[in-house]
């Protein structure tokens, strides 16, 4: 039993939460979108300002939510790695400050570990070993969760995230942004089939084939730009129809090779983390391709799939009941392989 | 959490450059600051360091706390801002967030004219700037608030005054004035003022991204 308060402030949302091992007792996220949606973007130095203005009423909002008190509390954890370093360090700054004033243990969390322990929150008894694919603005990832705290990279995208490519895309057809939620909705009413757009695979070296895992998001984003500029050329640009054939098309590669994945390695279990796992195609599209070769797939509830600090709550909790705790001096970095997280603790 | 009257220490943090300076003192005799050149790990290590200077004293012994809340590196000071928030809120203290503008005229006044002009170099052609005066009482009040200027608007403000001034260039190494970002911060305290760290945030003078 641990009892964990945990900052996530690794991009645009400022989040504090407290969970008992993989029972959630509080969890708040406050969102910087609305702050964003001008710049169609993430602004990294405005992330970082809006974070430090809002950590500590959340602090306060988290424990008045859960009932507790400082002493019921074992340890206090922060997001430590990857994401924007500004913002990584308004939460770490935050939570040492606990840890030092209530002399509690501190843990650093990979923020990828994070979103896999999304799935532990959603199903307590999820165990390893399973396929864990990471699907976010920052994020794409296919994971080999070997056990607690070993993991092994499978996959991942050689360019933009799925994520990503959602909002690039949205602002090439003037939806604005976020763009996943807005791709997706106007999908539901457009022909998928309307316009074929390439999967983005990668060669691999000497004529070897295509690398079965990996993923790239660059092409597709420039055929959408290509796509858009013709249909624009010869009149009106069918919207739906292009979002839906797009939707399609990164659902589809993420399902197919998820499940390849999973079946190469022997795994019987995917769990879906990050933004994307909210976007219906891909649970239609990874739901159908699991049951045809009986997978289980676990979609976390939205509210664990994107950022929150309940996910990292619950990773800290696992570390801090295998005896692991990090130092106080420990920093923060823009990137870390998710393989290498024990190297955050003693 | 409530402090109780016999706590009777204060603490500053200065961590708007790659220098980090921490002061500390009761004003009945017992004071120390220290500097540390941390460079880039002074967000890392800054917790090592304040738990090293507030000892023998506990969090517990503090009555209220003071930050340099800028200009300065947004990173560093954003660092010290949220430190200090955090300590203060815990600990339910005042937090007084001063001017690194204001500390710097209050080290280097030499007492030979009515104001304090404070220039620091803000790059592209641009100046941080602040024009200070002492009271009747000796104590520091704002006659211009801290702004960001270009060289010549800040030329022509100096030009503008019609008292006399000393013109402080804030060089690179600010952290040592930590002290004084202490002793105004003493000195709002002892005038009773209400600084509730909800109210402290970094000046950055600038926007990222609408300049």
């Amino acid at each position: 039993m641990a009892i964990i308060l945990a900052i996530e402030t690794s991009c645009d949302e400022t989040a504090v939460a407290i969970v008992n091992n993989r029972q959630v007792l509080s969890s708040i996220v406050s969102s910087q979108i609305e702050l964003h949606k001008t710049y169609g973007g993430v602004v990294p130095e405005l992330a970082s300002r809006q974070h430090l203005e809002i950590i500590n009423p959340c602090i306060s909002q988290a424990m008045e939510e859960a009932g507790l008190n400082w002493q019921d509390i074992d340890a206090i954890a922060a997001t430590c790695t990857p994401g924007l370093v500004g913002a990584l360090l308004v939460g770490m700054a935050a939570a040492k400050t606990l840890a030092m004033i209530y002399n509690k243990p501190f843990l650093g969390v990979h923020h990828l570990e994070g979103h896999i322990y999304a799935s532990y929150l959603a199903q307590p008894e999820l165990k390893p070993p399973f396929l864990c694919l990471l699907v976010s603005g920052g994020h794409t990832s296919s994971i080999y969760v070997k056990d607690y705290g070993k993991y092994e990279l499978l996959g991942s995208t050689r360019d933009d995230a799925a994520g990503e490519a959602f909002d690039k895309v949205a602002r090439l057809l003037n939806l604005g942004y976020p763009g996943g939620p807005i791709i997706d909705r106007l999908a539901q009413s457009g022909n998928s089939k309307a316009f074929p757009l390439p999967e983005g695979r990668i060669s691999l070296p000497d004529g070897r084939g295509y690398h079965p895992y990996d993923f790239s998001f660059s092409g597709i984003k420039t055929a959408v730009l290509r796509l858009t500029e013709k249909l624009e050329a010869e009149g009106e640009i069918p919207v739906a129809d292009v979002a839906a054939s797009f939707q399609h098309t990164v659902a589809k590669v993420l399902a197919k090779r998820s499940v390849k994945c999973a079946l190469d390695n022997g795994l019987d279990t995917i769990t879906i983390g990050g933004g994307v796992a909210a976007n219906s195609g891909l649970r239609k599209y990874l739901t159908e391709a699991a049951q045809k070769h009986n997978l289980k797939v676990y979609f976390p509830p939205l509210k664990f799939c994107t950022d929150n600090a309940a996910m990292i709550a619950c990773a800290a909790a696992q570390h801090f009941n295998l005896g692991h705790r990090s130092q106080l001096d420990l920093e923060v970095r823009s990137r870390m392989r998710i393989d290498k997280v024990l190297e955050l603790y003693q | 959490m409530s402090i109780s009257n016999q706590n009777k220490y204060a603490i500053a943090l200065h961590t708007s450059t790659p220098q980090l300076g921490i002061a500390i003192n009761n004003y009945a005799g017992d004071r120390r600051d220290r500097l540390w050149d941390l460079g880039r790990g002074l967000a890392s290590e800054l917790h090592q360091y304040l738990q090293e200077i507030i000892a023998p004293q506990t969090w517990q012994d503090l009555k209220f706390m003071a930050v340099a809340k800028g200009p300065g590196g947004f990173t560093g000071t954003r660092v010290g801002v949220v430190t200090a928030r955090t300590i203060a809120q815990q600990l339910n203290i005042p937090l007084f967030g001063i001017s690194n503008l204001a500390a710097v005229a209050a080290a280097q006044n030499d007492g030979s004219a009515d104001l304090l002009a404070v220039e620091m170099d803000a790059r592209r052609e641009q100046l941080f700037v602040g024009i200070y005066q002492l009271d009747s009482q000796g104590n520091l009040q704002t006659y211009l608030e801290d702004s960001l200027m270009t060289v010549q608007a800040w030329q022509d403000t100096l030009g503008d005054l019609n008292s006399s001034y000393q013109l402080i260039k804030a060089e690179e190494n600010i952290a040592a004035t930590v002290t004084n970002v202490l002793d105004l911060a003493h000195v709002s305290w002892q005038k009773g003022t209400v600084s509730h760290w909800s109210a402290v945030v970094p000046f950055y003078g600038q926007h990222p991204v609408n300049n």
